[in-house]
């Protein structure tokens, strides 16, 4: 098959992608403010992250092909095999749309470690008893201690994982010729004419899905004061 | 003779000296350190009782003065829960940094911000400006955060 044959598709829709990099600024944000004390500010973006974790999962049900849980998370099997291949070079015909077998649950496991990280944080108080977040207050103090404790783990974690999620993009660069940077950029990426393009979700619907993620976080932050 | 006995009784008086001050000085560290987390976790958890007490849409004042005291009595102790020997070289699990001891001034100083800002927190209190107990519970956070920042091993 030659170059020509190849035709540009949308493998991953504008929600999909706004996620992902929104997901990266706000990770970044919230390891600045938590290491240079603005927790107000650190409290407000995990938040934004439980909620964009949150839209990411409901996405995953009813968003596009490419989003959805039940296209890219595979057996033990299929992944095993698909790992074997992993020092190929993509021939054209190889190539394929959406998470391939690893990556599939390398995002979903990222994707939950957000969401618990986010979790703990919103049961986490500091040292002092001063800055804390939303849902401390339904827990005691070593309780909330506790949560802290753990959320600084799991951000070492996640640190890890990240740094494997890069590392293995560098990786397809690299030896598999694959770039998997752009088409989380731009949306498109080149693929065989035999290749069908993944049916999209409409941004209509990925419009519900944010405003009932949203809902779920202003509810869940504001559990204390709803419960009183 | 008597020129070089002079010197030997000398360092031993010296030694016996320090020797008498260590044994003065002798303290139960873990007793200490132990005494003294407790302490400061419930600093911490009558902090947190307390900011959550103003966030009520009506906070209950008696409560407020109470938790304010309480943070009070136990922030103006704080400067004796440090004594020789109860730092990391007693070798209990502790926060405390050998800065605590290495600059005794410094530390001093940091501790009596805390208790100066505690001060005005409870007169506040008592005076019942829900407000401005809000804004200095800030002040005083800020002042605890001042001394862990120099003086406390950082969470893992």
């Amino acid at each position: 098959m030659t170059e020509a044959a190849l035709r540009r598709v949308r493998v991953w829709d504008r929600p999909t992608r706004l996620v992902h990099w929104s997901l990266l600024l706000l990770v970044a944000l919230s390891w600045w403010t938590a290491a240079n004390d603005h927790l107000t500010w650190h409290v407000l973006s995990g938040l934004f992250i439980l909620g964009l974790t949150l839209f990411r999962l409901i996405w995953g049900v009813l968003g596009s092909e490419t989003a959805r849980f039940a296209s890219f998370l595979r057996g033990p099997r299929t992944v095993l095999a698909y790992a074997a291949t992993l020092f190929d070079r993509v021939r054209p015909s190889a190539i394929r749309v959406g998470h391939n077998p690893l990556g599939g649950w390398s995002a979903m496991l990222l994707l939950l470690l957000l969401l618990i990280q986010a979790c703990f944080g919103l049961f986490s108080v500091d040292i002092d008893g001063f800055d804390a977040g939303p849902l401390a207050a339904l827990i005691s103090f070593e309780n909330a201690r506790w949560a802290a404790h753990w959320h600084h783990r799991i951000f070492t974690l996640l640190l890890a994982l990240i740094a494997l999620h890069v590392a293995a993009v560098a990786f397809y660069l690299a030896v598999r010729h694959d770039n998997l940077l752009a088409p989380m950029l731009s949306g498109d990426k080149a693929v065989p004419a035999t290749i069908t393009a993944p049916r999209q979700g409409t941004d209509r619907l990925a419009a519900l899905c944010a405003l009932a993620a949203g809902a779920v976080v202003v509810v869940v932050s504001r559990l204390p004061q709803i419960l009183r | 003779m008597t020129s070089r006995l002079i010197p030997v009784l000398t360092v031993a008086a010296i030694l016996a000296a320090t020797g008498g001050l260590d044994a003065a000085a002798a303290i139960d560290a873990a007793q200490v350190i132990t005494a003294r987390q407790e302490n400061l976790k419930t600093l911490g958890k009558t902090f947190k009782a307390l900011r959550e007490e103003l966030s009520k849409p009506a906070p209950d004042r008696a409560a407020i003065v109470g938790d304010s005291q309480t943070i009070l009595k136990l922030s103006q102790a704080l400067p004796t829960w440090f004594p020789a020997g109860s730092g990391p070289e007693a070798g209990i699990k502790t926060a405390a940094k050998p800065e605590i001891w290495a600059k005794p001034a410094q530390f001093a100083e940091v501790a009596s911000a805390i208790s100066l800002q505690t001060g005005k927190l409870s007169e506040l209190a008592v005076a019942g400006d829900f407000a401005a107990i809000a804004a200095q519970t800030k002040e005083t956070a800020t002042a605890c955060g001042n001394c862990h920042k120099d003086f406390r091993v950082k969470d893992d």
